[in-house]
């Protein structure tokens, strides 16, 4: 990976590092999810407008890791610039190539990251669907909560798990790549 | 990760190609041939390993940056070395001796 970000001065190159944020990133996650949907007495206090902020609060700042590696290493969201065949078909010379665009290789690994985590997302669906089966011991309010801790986390999965696969699969780059950025300076 | 391109180069359909000859003859840095064709340098490394087949428009763009055909950088079987294709395997035993 280039432009290899360090998250609390831990680089982020090695294959290593980066599946151990992506569990610890989960982890915290799906503890923060359990902790609503148990509904302890102070996130009760907070009042359904204070929950809702710190549910989403807590996962933009537990997923802020995560994201933040992706965007740096370019695998960015489709985004409305034109890709150089669209210049070409226009008659335009394509202009300088934007750091962050994504070229067609980190394209495919980011397309490929989307459809595993929509298979993921499908089956999750799927258990969601039976999970009110599940609750139906539980009390009205208890099995609302946990069915929305439930959906919260679909949401969770939908918007990170496609960067998570990504950053959690993409191997160690070779000592060649490696050794490269600090060749540019004589190229 | 399982990519198209990169599956298939397990399953042994590899697009082998040139260009790091091409490069070396040039005095081409990966940076250098990444700027220039606007892709990420790792790409290139990608694509001369074989771990990644470029598209269509890339391979054009490859064979227009170096000034030669398509065929001569990309082969889907393995080249035989430079040198040996300009100057002819001399080491090699004369033909009769080979029947």
């Amino acid at each position: 990976m280039s432009n290899t970000p360090t998250i609390l001065g831990m680089s982020m190159a090695p294959q290593k590092n980066r599946r151990m944020l992506v569990a610890v990133t989960y982890t915290i996650l799906v503890a923060f999810i359990a902790v609503f949907a148990v509904m302890p007495s102070w996130v009760h206090a907070l009042g359904p407008f204070g929950r809702q902020l710190v549910v989403l609060a807590g996962v933009l700042l537990f997923l802020a890791p995560l994201q933040w590696l992706t965007m740096l290493t370019k695998f960015t969201p489709l985004g409305g610039r034109p890709t150089s065949v669209e210049i070409t078909r226009l008659g335009l010379t394509p202009g300088p190539r934007d750091p962050y665009d994504p070229d067609e290789r980190e394209l495919a690994i980011r397309n490929a990251a989307y459809y595993q985590a929509f298979r993921v997302i499908m089956i999750y669906s799927f258990l969601l669907f039976l999970a009110p089966d599940f609750l139906h011991h539980l009390s009205d309010s208890t099995a609302q909560h946990w069915m929305k801790a439930l959906l919260l986390l679909l949401f969770i999965i939908a918007w990170s798990l496609p960067q998570a696969i990504v950053v959690w699969t993409e191997p160690d780059a070779p000592e060649e790549d490696r050794l490269e950025p600090a060749r540019r300076g004589n190229s | 990760m399982e990519l198209g391109s990169n599956s298939d180069a397990r399953n042994g359909d590899r697009l082998y190609n040139r260009i790091a000859v091409l490069r070396a003859e040039r005095g081409l840095s990966r940076s250098a041939l990444a700027n220039a064709l606007q892709v990420n340098y790792q790409t290139i490394g990608y694509i001369e390993r074989g771990d990644f087949k470029p598209s269509l428009e890339l391979a054009f763009r490859i064979s227009e940056y170096f000034g030669l055909p398509i065929e001569a950088i990309f082969s889907r079987t393995p080249f035989r070395p430079l040198s040996e294709e300009v100057y002819g395997n001399h080491n090699a035993p004369p033909s009769g001796d080979s029947k």
